[in-house]
């Protein structure tokens, strides 16, 4: 349950004004300390200070209103949307140290001590690679209890939280609209999940519709909000590259997944690479500096994660057909027609063998292809 | 004392004796028709006139009335016009028949008293022959059809001045045309499984479907051969009986889509609907309850390509029919039942660009999953197998032989359908192993110990529901049958436990 404090109408004041951005609401708090004490303060108290002109105070003075931020809050309440201020411990402090952190956020879940985190963003619409990347990585992240920052968008984004979630491990979801407001829709479960384990963040007070504008806004949030920026798979003009962007405007470290040059998908994350950005091979990567001491995959050997045995050597535990069938299918992916044409044996031999060594996850069957 | 001429009527696919009792009384003159007859029953009159005239005979100038018996049960068509014709013509004394119960009249009458073909010829003549009416006049048109049905005589005739020279006794018949129908239930079959190559892997499945009566579902990306299959699943069935080809033609005789009038229909029903099919066309139902798709699928294949386009409540309302193998169609007055019962084939793509699985698709996790929900459980549920369709590289084709003929599959299948014949011989409206209830399984399809345990990897692995145990036995249960074993081996439970293709790709969503 989100509590409520009563300067934070004057909070939300603040943050409404037509005008006053991040920056000079700071300057404003630097001196009045509270939002309160800016909403009282006097014409020439506002003028003297340094930065702030007479156009400034006209506009302060000329907003004086509290009707609108009383709105905000009251549906707030209604909605158990928390207010987390510019003040509270809980806003990290590295991302208060970014030059346009905004002076209130609002958000639904709960906010833990440490939230800084490892974001992953990508392309909405992303392949299988970009895909399987993002489900090893999240998981590792949540293995390893980091926080997965991420902005909740279709494709990569919504594969990292649920991953993430699944694997019991703390997200956060860095949106562009109102709180009230599921954008893409598809998501509505996810978001429930999200407020249930972690916490759903945006900076637009409840009822703001998703407007192409609030996403850099957002994309900026997500890489301040994090310690190391993961760019799994990004389009020429992908949102992706912004974040990316504006990570390294804020000093954060940008890893990105490589690719083949001539994947589509991937033409702004090779060129991240090409700038500078470090390559990214395995999740150990994604470990924070303070920590080094990873915790190791602890999973069933019996039951091998997905695609763990194609880099893994033939052993020797399998009958000939079986190793027949991995050298066939080690290089290229087959259809089940495929195999069965090039085989020799025994038909129903092969499709028993090739179903048990599925079941074993020898091999995964993927759109009937497999590999 | 009215004359009294025997036709028949439909009630769904089969037919019943409608007397045709005709009266002619003293007062104004007019042709009245009571009995429940729908327009075209009532027009008959203007019709009747006509030719009665034309035939040179006279049209009395009397009170004419006819009644349908049963007078209780709504009448439709243009077939009684003959019997009526016949009995006026009695009543009015102008001709004279011995012995009239024993005729039975079916046929339609046109303003120059030619007598024209009708539909639902077939159960008709059944009923001839069940009620003791031993000599059937019908349309020339329709003698091949009629003759299909065996002791009685059948007459045919083109013109009605011919009828009642033959009834009066004043010319003999004559069979101008072998009217005899071929019995034999050849297969003309022109789509052949050998076309399809490349494709051994569904091959295999559709071969244990069919084997087993099991439904099936392919899912597939656009052009890779689904309905190229699906149409040539007909011609592995085993062949029909003769029971089985006079169902069939009854209910095509009803619908009044019998092509070629008369011959049996002998090959299997193959039926695909578009997706944008209303329910009415679907399960049957319109103006006279006629039957639908999936009755005209009967002892056949019904194909729904694009299964996933079709409107929801269309499909679910195929759920009851398939469960028992017969629809039952309501109307105020009547209720109508045909049989339903077929192999259900679908096709679907495996999501919405429908390349799922290759590297130019690019929809999310949650979009496949919805588009393939738009498919019911329940309905999902009937379909016990489920396997993706490849599409074929072109390159290799060239250099492979053809594949094997729809004659050496269909051996396979009638060998393991033998083998269920036997088996469910004793037991009541069980014919495959598709059919197998709960019960039957656990009698049927014993496990050893480590086919178990193959099962209980394969339930933990891909996280399968209860319902899907019972598909993988009866499944299991065909593969054996197949072989022509006893027992099911842990070879057999390995290849059933390839046929989900579909919900074992569900385990590695992700979607919360």
């Amino acid at each position: 349950m989100a509590t409520y404090d009563s300067d934070f109408v004057y909070w939300i004041w603040l943050s409404q004004i037509n005008g006053i951005g991040p920056v000079i609401g700071k300057i404003l708090l630097n001196v009045f300390k509270s939002p309160q004490n800016i909403y009282k303060a006097t014409k020439s108290e506002l003028v003297n200070i340094k930065g702030i002109g007479n156009n400034t105070t006209d506009i302060i003075f000329s907003s004086k209103s509290l009707v609108k931020a009383e709105e905000i809050l009251s549906k707030c309440e209604k909605l158990n949307i928390g207010v987390l201020t510019y003040g509270d411990s809980l806003y990290p402090i590295e991302v208060k140290e970014i030059k346009k952190a905004p002076v209130i956020l609002y958000y639904r879940g709960k906010l833990i001590e440490d939230s800084m985190g490892v974001a992953i963003v990508g392309s909405r619409r992303c392949s299988e690679y970009g895909k399987r990347l993002t489900v090893e990585a999240a998981e590792f992240l949540a293995q390893n209890n980091i926080p997965v920052i991420s902005g909740m968008a279709k494709g990569i984004d919504g594969y990292a939280h649920t991953v993430c979630l699944k694997a019991d491990g703390y997200t956060i979801a860095i949106l562009g609209c109102g709180l009230d407001i599921c954008y893409p829709k598809e998501h509505i479960d996810l978001m429930k999940r999200i407020i249930e384990k972690g916490a759903v963040i945006s900076e637009y007070p409840p009822g703001t519709k998703p407007d192409a504008n609030h996403f850099p806004m957002r994309n900026r949030l997500i890489s301040a909000w994090c310690r190391k920026l993961l760019v799994v798979e990004a389009g020429e003009k992908s949102g992706a590259l912004l974040t990316a962007a504006f990570a390294k405007e804020q000093n954060r470290q940008v890893i990105a997944a490589p690719n083949g040059i001539y994947s589509r998908e991937s033409i702004g994350t090779n060129k991240l690479i090409k700038e500078g950005a470090e390559i990214y091979l395995n999740p150990s990567q994604l470990l924070l500096d303070n920590m080094r001491m990873p915790r190791v995959n602890h999973k069933e050997e019996n039951i091998a994660p997905i695609g763990d045995d194609l880099t893994a050597p033939i052993g020797d535990d399998l009958s000939i057909l079986e190793k027949i069938i991995l050298i066939k299918i080690k290089d290229k992916p087959m259809s089940l027609n495929e195999i069965l044409l090039d085989l020799k044996e025994d038909r129903s031999e092969v499709l028993a063998t090739i179903s048990i060594m599925e079941l074993m996850g020898k091999i995964i069957n993927v759109g009937g292809i497999f590999k | 004392m009215a004359a009294v001429v025997n036709s028949f009527a439909l009630s769904g696919v089969e037919g019943y004796v409608v007397k045709i009792e005709t009266d002619t009384i003293y007062g104004q003159p007019s042709v009245s028709i009571v009995g429940l007859g729908d327009a075209s029953v009532k027009e008959a009159k203007e019709r009747l006139e006509a030719s009665i005239i034309h035939v040179k005979y006279e049209f009395p100038k009397m009170k004419i009335v006819i009644n349908l018996s049963p007078g209780d049960i709504k009448k439709s068509g243009s077939h009684f016009d003959l019997a009526m014709a016949i009995g006026l013509l009695i009543q009015s004394k102008q001709i004279n028949v011995e012995e009239i119960q024993n005729f039975g009249f079916i046929g339609e009458l046109s303003l120059n008293a030619d007598i024209r073909a009708c539909s639902g010829i077939l159960p008709m003549a059944i009923e001839a022959k069940n009620k003791g009416i031993n000599n059937l006049i019908v349309p020339k048109e329709n003698i091949r059809e009629a003759s299909l049905v065996q002791g009685i005589n059948i007459f045919g005739f083109e013109k009605l001045t011919e009828v009642i020279s033959f009834i009066e006794g004043i010319n003999p018949y004559t069979c101008l045309e072998d009217s005899k129908c071929e019995h034999i239930i050849q297969r003309p079959y022109i789509f052949d499984f050998q076309d399809v190559q490349g494709q051994d892997a569904i091959i295999e499945f559709i071969v244990v479907a069919a084997a087993g009566g099991h439904n099936l579902i392919m899912s597939g990306a656009p052009g890779c051969g689904k309905s190229m299959i699906a149409k040539r699943i007909p011609s592995i069935l085993p062949s029909m009986t003769e029971k089985e080809a006079l169902e069939v033609t009854k209910i095509y005789s009803v619908a009044g889509v019998l092509k070629n009038r008369g011959t049996l229909i002998t090959e299997r029903p193959f039926r695909a609907p578009h997706h944008n099919a209303s329910m009415n066309s679907l399960v049957g139902g319109g103006n006279n309850a006629m039957p639908g798709e999936i009755s005209l699928a009967h002892n056949g294949v019904l194909f729904l390509d694009e299964i996933a386009e079709f409107n929801k409540k269309t499909l679910d309302a195929l759920r009851q029919p398939m469960e028992d193998n017969q629809v039952t169609i309501s109307r105020v007055k009547y209720t109508n039942v045909y049989p339903s019962s077929f192999m259900l084939i679908a096709a679907m793509n495996p999501c919405t660009c429908g390349y799922y699985g290759q590297q130019r698709c690019h929809c999310s996790d949650y979009e496949v999953l919805k588009y393939r929900q738009k498919i019911s459980g329940p309905m999902l549920d009937r379909i016990d197998i489920q396997k993706y369709v490849q599409p074929v590289d072109f390159m290799k084709l060239s250099d492979n032989s053809k594949g094997a003929s729809s004659n050496e599959l269909r051996q396979k299948v009638e060998f393991a359908r033998n083998i269920q014949r036997e088996r469910y011989k004793n037991i009541e409206g069980i014919n495959s192993n598709a059919e197998m209830t709960p019960a039957l399984i656990k009698e049927f399809c014993v496990l050893e110990g480590d086919s178990i345990k193959l099962l209980k990897m394969a339930f933990e692995r891909f996280k399968y529901s209860a319902r899907t145990y019972h598909k993988f036995l009866k499944v299991a249960r065909t593969f054996a049958d197949m072989d022509g074993s006893r027992n099911i081996s842990r070879q057999h439970i390995a290849k059933a436990l390839m046929c989900r293709d579909l919900d074992k790709e569900q385990v590695n969503m992700v979607v919360i």
